[in-house]
């Protein structure tokens, strides 16, 4: 028991030095910009579809439910800004983030593994090259600019899911879905809020999924306990930074 | 050495500014509340139940300022609202401010009555008639007291 | 005529956890020479090319290569560097970079290390090809390659940055007879014809054997033997074949390959 925690506890802080790492190197993305292009291809172009159709879904979900349960209190119209609100302060980020982390996060872990389990690593640093320059760093900084860019793909369609599916098929007000939207909807109070929350989960779980790359076994069992790993890692981390942010964003004046 | 994927990353970040843009202006409301083209009045409350920096202030239902800030007077020991309204608006010396919730399950606001004199406020001036928020607690008690008093007659 | 010593172990000893991987070792190794280091899986051979290449540094005892001195208190980064621009390592098969294709694998170092223009680069990628005898196969990727290719891509690469150590780890391991004697004669034609010494670590005694200058047995994190191929058949003679080369005497006083080294 007290092995495990001490691993654990010892994981963490050299975490929290990897971080530390890739953001004093952050100056070092300039010399790699090709792979840091690469990079944000992988992590966050690939992602698109995953993101759109789910988002799309759930959209449509939350105009579903939304509707089913306004409709015993008469305020129907009101399902525009449900929709918005729990897709913008919420469901947005942390779904995205938890997608994110088992689409891109993966194989950003089994990339790092299978470097590391076939010397690839080690051979680049016989070359005089520091993986976290050229490796770490441009995939960090890809997956944590390509978060916050899918999130605002996520909610953007599931706001349109939501007006498909209650406007169009259920037949609510569009003026009245729009308009309610808008005059609840704040920039700062929560567009920027759930920004700053993709941004917090962005920056976690890449840092999870490279960490837990570089400290792989270097073999098959090694490498998909790994990936393994990061995505169950990823998505408790998210719900308890969630957790976090949001009882002190959204609770309270 | 250009490749697909600087096309599909190009893509996806184009993606990103149109569902920012998207959210920010036609999701959310662009609060852009001209502070250096209002004045400020000041109002007194009782109560202010769940008034926040940034309500709106609303008149006949169309908001023409916000709330700038909230502090206690510890003279008076009532809610000190200073808010802000647009240059253009103008209101009597003896228009009334209260705290109204928008709807079942809205938020609090500020709706203002325009009185019938002939001076206006101007900036600084403070409402002579204001309406604390309804407290529940407070409103059940006038109810069940008034029903006691009837059973009595 | 003195030869200098390009790489020099001195008391050397290195372990983690109460176990003791080299206990006390002393070698060294002549310039233009090639050197085989054998012993059982686990004896340190391994070890040996880690603390050459500053993986790992030693507990205790000095490790001179060329002008660096490798310690326990490690070395500058910088000098690190430099050391390793100087060293050649031909990882155990091959280590190449799987998303790049035969090119840029050899063009990596060089293009980290230097500001050449990419036609340079060019020119250079070709030489190291051809010296180990491969063309036209530029823009294959790796998966593509057989094992014996693969590895002398590798070898390519580790040359590209004219190097004057050269580390082998495990060259002919994985590879069919006729790569691992291409192999073989590379290494021994790189070392001779491009004036560098060489250091390899292998199973394959026999192979070994025949292209080496000097051989070092370890045993137990100690050298047992460190001298010449022709002069361990003179002291050892048959004990040598029997506790090396797998083979025993069988009832005739025929030697017989037998089951299970050391």
């Amino acid at each position: 028991m007290n092995i495990l925690a001490f691993k654990n506890i010892s994981n963490l802080g050299e975490e929290f030095k990897l971080l530390l790492q890739l953001f004093a190197n952050f100056f070092s993305l300039r010399q790699n910009y090709r792979q840091f292009v690469n990079d944000v291809f992988f992590t966050g172009a690939l992602s698109i579809i995953i993101i759109t159709i789910s988002g799309f879904f759930v959209g449509l979900v939350l105009g579903l439910q939304g509707y089913e349960t306004l409709k015993r209190f008469g305020s129907t119209e009101a399902v525009g800004t449900m929709v918005a609100l729990s897709l913008i302060r919420e469901l947005g980020p942390v779904i995205t983030a938890i997608l994110f982390s088992a689409r891109a996060g993966s194989a950003i872990t089994a990339k790092i593994g299978l470097m590391k389990s076939s010397d690839q690593l080690i051979a680049m640093e016989m070359m005089s090259v520091l993986p976290l320059k050229k490796i770490y760093v441009p995939l960090f900084y890809a997956g944590a600019i390509s978060v916050p860019i899918l999130t605002g793909i996520f909610c953007s369609v599931g706001v349109l899911g939501g007006y498909f599916i209650t406007v169009v098929i259920l037949g609510v007000d569009s003026g009245a879905f729009w308009s309610q939207m808008q005059n609840s909807v704040d920039l700062y109070h929560d567009i920027l809020n759930g920004a700053i929350k993709s941004v917090c989960f962005a920056l976690v779980i890449n840092l999870i999924a490279i960490y837990e790359g570089t400290i792989s076994k270097p073999t098959a069992d090694g490498v998909s306990r790994a990936v393994t790993n990061t995505v169950v890692i990823s998505a408790l981390s998210v719900l308890a930074v969630d957790f976090i942010l949001t009882s002190f964003m959204f609770t309270g004046a | 050495m250009k490749s697909m994927s600087d096309f599909w990353v190009g893509i996806f970040v184009l993606l990103g500014i149109i569902s920012i843009v998207f959210l920010s202006f036609r999701v959310g409301s662009y609060n852009t509340f001209d502070k250096k083209n209002a004045y400020s009045l000041v109002a007194k409350f009782e109560n202010l139940g769940g008034l926040k920096e940034g309500s709106p202030v609303k008149a006949s239902g169309v908001t023409i300022g916000r709330v700038k800030s909230i502090n206690f007077d510890v003279t008076q020991y009532k809610a000190k609202v200073k808010i802000y309204i647009d240059n253009g608006v103008k209101f009597p010396i003896d228009s009334s401010i209260s705290v109204l919730t928008s709807g079942l399950l809205g938020e609090q606001y500020l709706g203002i009555e325009s009185g019938g004199e002939d001076l206006f406020m101007v900036d600084g001036d403070e409402f002579l008639l204001t309406q604390s928020a309804m407290v529940l607690e407070k409103v059940l008690g006038q109810f069940l007291y008034s029903k006691a008093a009837e059973t009595n007659d | 005529m003195i030869k200098k010593n390009i790489i020099s172990f001195d008391k050397v000893f290195f372990g983690y956890n109460q176990k003791k991987i080299l206990d006390g070792v002393s070698f060294n190794l002549p310039q233009g020479t090639i050197t085989s280091v054998f012993g059982s899986s686990g004896a340190g051979k391994t070890t040996i090319l880690k603390l050459i290449s500053g993986q790992s540094f030693p507990n205790s005892g000095t490790i001179i290569f060329d002008k660096f001195e490798f310690s326990n208190l490690g070395l500058n980064k910088k000098k690190l560097y430099k050391a390793r621009s100087r060293m050649g390592l031909l990882f155990q098969f091959g280590a190449l970079f799987t998303d790049l294709n035969v090119f840029d694998n050899i063009a990596y170092p060089i293009r980290e290390n230097s500001n050449l223009d990419e036609e340079s680069i060019h020119d250079l990628v070709r030489i190291k090809l051809n010296a180990v005898g491969l063309h036209d196969i530029d823009n294959m990727m790796p998966e593509h390659l057989s094992g014996g290719m693969a590895r002398r891509v590798a070898l390519a690469r580790s040359i590209a940055l004219d190097p004057f150590l050269l580390m082998y780890d495990e060259p002919f391991t994985g590879l069919d007879p006729l790569s691992v004697q291409i192999i073989s004669k590379l290494i021994k034609q790189l070392n001779d014809s491009l004036g560098l010494t060489s250091i390899l670590v292998s199973h394959d005694i026999k192979t070994s054997l025949e292209i080496s200058d000097n051989i070092i047995v370890l045993s137990n994190g100690k050298i047992v033997c460190n001298t010449t191929p022709d002069k361990i058949a003179s002291i050892y003679g048959e004990k040598f074949l029997e506790f090396f080369g797998g083979f025993t005497k069988n009832n005739k006083g025929k030697f017989m390959k037998s089951i299970g080294l050391l």
